[in-house]
């Protein structure tokens, strides 16, 4: 048999499609094609196939709509514990009941890997604590393998597990609640600059809307986006707790009761440029290393009560939504403050990359970001 | 209890069963071209070409005839039903010249003015159209590209495969089938290449301006630590050498589609239509979205090949970009 064009995808994750296709001149010497798929690998779709039928991990080809050509399409649902999973296809051409021809095909499947490297092991809270803020929590993180990796953290305080970031979304709107709507002439100055070029229309598309100049209607646009993205659970919101959803319902209803339209605008528009920037500073912190995007730019542990210890939870799922095993951290917390009120502990998470090349099989390098300032 | 995976066989069955009920569908959608040939008996009908177009989910059919004058004596009237879905496009003498108003639509009939035809021409071209379903276009092409590109130092590569799936829905009744502009989109990340590429002295300074501005912009403000975060502000203003509004508008640029398409190719048989940003309410997008072409026939049942994103240039695109307007207002300064 001449074979003309032999195909495989050449990395896949687990659970992802993984098409196949053989061509060759047509000569239609075999009567049947035999499958045999590797253990744990599950038949997703046939291409040219007009008659089969099959057991277990073989498929038996009786029939094909054209001579020439055959593809499959297979998948691995697995939670494999290795950075590569490789296995073999094997295709034969039978023709009484004797195959004439073999082709063995390996197919590959990938996984983000993510380690714990360093961890605070115990925060001390001291009478010193300035502002509300004490020393972080540093978490250091080594992602190895390959594709996306999207790491979320929780802490468990006293027996309940809470995200450690803010909706960004709340975190505007709580901006905004502060902020003086007679604010500071150089915020105003670009505001007047972007609505004069346009671009805020432009900034309010991106946001999903149609393009609108008038002045009150962004504003009630952008009040129906921020209702939206905290009640209707968007996409970004999938894995906040009730109790966030709860807050941000409240902050939203608050907004809503102190301040008129006219005011909202206002404030929006004198802080346009400190809304723009925490916007730019939320996406550049949240892709801290190559491959890792983050839930949340800023994380932190809310202690609301005495405790003798906290635990971390660093999760994270691949590109189609695959959950990984999650990495536990227990912290210590010895607090010697004289009088015990609630308080909030920054995490810090620092990311390095080793990224697999599939093709070649070698890592690309080593790049090191921290989540914060001086990416 | 167990539960056990889909087997294998049963996996058979239900791809060979959806086979079974789309041509339901094929014969539903296209079935007015046997009916046509049938009425055209006469003039000897053979297909030239039979294509899909799987953007516009439009089928084109060609059909030469053969209707020398004295067929065409014979045949007193020429109809065709107007079937759901079909129309006839133009017809063509044997030197490929339209012949204006060969067919009228009357009472839901396609009919033949025979006067009309160029005399001394005896094969024509009938050229019509008709539409195709969705789900048959679906079961006909199987579309993928990877969900993760694979990373080299310079680039990130997508896989992109296309396969006729089930060739004979339609190979019943020709072998010129060309299924055209085949439309994959592809999601390109680019949001770490601007975390790669922002200097140091630009990010300090947004941390700065966002601390200044959240300052200012309060009702009750502590002069001292106003004064602190002022005099930060404007050392790493003066430091980075832009402003937010520069910044912002230079982001805005680079992220934009028009300039991310300098930096996206793909191997044939595959081609580059469009690139499309991303609905995002952030400056830039987590991703692109990219959409690529190719086509598929019998003869060529599959295409696959790779989509390139030249990441390192364009990193070094954005680095660039941001000294030039650095560099532009130190001339000015």
């Amino acid at each position: 048999m001449k074979i003309i064009e032999k195909y495989v995808a050449p990395w896949a994750l687990r659970g992802e499609d993984i098409p196949i296709h053989l061509r060759w001149e047509p000569e239609k010497k075999y009567s049947l094609i035999r499958v045999i798929l590797p253990d744990g690998f599950i038949l997703k779709d046939l291409m040219n196939v007009r008659e089969c039928n099959a057991q277990k991990q073989e498929i038996l080809i009786n029939r094909l709509a054209k001579d020439g050509y055959f593809g499959l399409a297979i998948s691995n649902d697995h939670l494999f514990d290795t950075q590569i999973f490789q296995d073999t296809v094997q295709i034969e051409f039978i023709s009484d009941e004797k195959t004439i021809h073999i082709e063995r095909i390996p197919v590959r499947i990938f996984r983000p890997f993510i380690r714990i490297l360093e961890s605070t092991e115990t925060v001390v809270l001291t009478d010193d604590v300035v502002d509300n803020k004490c020393v972080p929590i540093k978490i250091k993180l080594k992602y190895t393998g390959f594709g996306d990796a999207f790491v979320g953290i929780r802490v468990k305080v006293g027996g309940t597990w809470r995200h450690t970031g803010e909706i960004f979304y709340h975190h505007l709107l709580k901006l905004l609640m502060e902020m003086d709507e007679h604010a500071d002439s150089e915020n105003k100055k670009f505001t007047t600059e972007l609505i004069q070029e346009g671009k805020l229309a432009r900034t309010m598309d991106k946001m999903g809307h149609e393009v609108v100049y008038e002045r009150e209607t962004i504003i009630e646009d952008l009040k129906r986006y921020l209702e939206r993205c905290i009640y209707k659970k968007d996409d970004v919101l999938e894995d906040f707790s009730d109790i966030d959803m709860e807050e941000a319902g409240i902050l939203l209803h608050s907004l809503k009761e102190k301040l008129s339209e006219r005011d909202f605008a206002d404030r929006f528009y004198s802080n346009l440029g400190t809304v723009l920037i925490e916007v730019l500073l939320n996406s550049l912190k949240r892709t801290p290393s190559d491959n890792v995007y983050l839930k949340d730019s800023d994380n932190t542990a809310l202690i609301e009560k005495s405790v003798n210890s906290i635990s971390v939870e660093v999760s994270y799922k691949d590109a189609l939504g695959n959950d990984y095993d999650p990495l536990p951290i227990s912290i210590a917390i010895n607090d010697k403050r004289t009088k015990k009120i609630g308080i909030s502990i920054p995490i810090e998470v620092n990311v390095t990359s080793e990224v697999i090349d599939a093709i070649r099989g070698e890592d690309n390098g080593n790049r090191t970001s921290k989540c914060g300032i001086g990416l | 209890m167990v539960i056990e995976p889909v087997s294998a066989a049963l996996a058979c069955k239900t791809i060979i069963d959806s086979g079974k009920m789309v041509e339901k569908e094929a014969e539903d959608a296209i079935g007015w071209i046997g009916k046509i040939k049938k009425i055209l008996g006469p003039f000897k009908p053979e297909i030239v070409n039979f294509s899909v177009n799987y953007k516009t989910k439009k089928s084109e059919l060609k059909l030469s005839i053969y209707a020398p004058t004295g067929i065409i004596k014979k045949s007193k009237t020429i109809e065709i039903p107007a079937y759901q879905g079909f129309q006839i496009i133009e017809m063509l003498d044997d030197s490929f010249r339209p012949i204006k108003g060969a067919w009228v639509q009357k009472d839901n009939k396609y009919v033949l003015k025979t006067d009309q035809l160029t005399k001394g021409s005896e094969r024509f071209l009938l050229q019509m159209n008709g539409t195709i379903s969705e789900s048959l276009l679906n079961h006909l092409v199987r579309i993928q590209p990877s969900t993760n590109p694979n990373k080299d130092p310079e680039n990130d590569k997508y896989w992109l495969a296309c396969h006729l799936k089930d060739t004979n829905i339609l190979e019943k009744w020709w072998n010129q089938l060309n299924v055209s502009d085949i439309e994959i989109q592809v999601k390109v990340a680019i949001r770490r290449c601007f975390t790669n590429s922002i200097p140091r002295d630009v990010m300090v300074n947004l941390e700065a301006q966002r601390e200044w501005m959240a300052q200012i912009s309060r009702r009750r403000i502590d002069r001292e630590t106003l004064f602190k975060v002022q005099r930060k502000a404007h050392a790493a203003r003066a430091s980075s050498a832009l402003n937010l509004d520069e910044i912002y508008r230079l982001l805005v640029d680079i992220a934009s589609a028009r300039n991310l398409i300098k930096f996206i190719m793909v191997d044939s048989p595959f081609q580059l239509q469009d690139v499309i940003e991303d609905k995002s309410p952030d400056f830039y997008p987590e991703r692109m979205n990219v959409d690529v072409s190719t086509e598929l026939d019998f003869k060529t049942p599959t295409a696959k090949g790779n989509l390139i994103f030249k990441r390192k240039e364009y990193e070094d695109d954005i680095k660039s970009k941001i000294q030039q307007e650095k560099n532009k207002k130190g001339k000015h300064a």
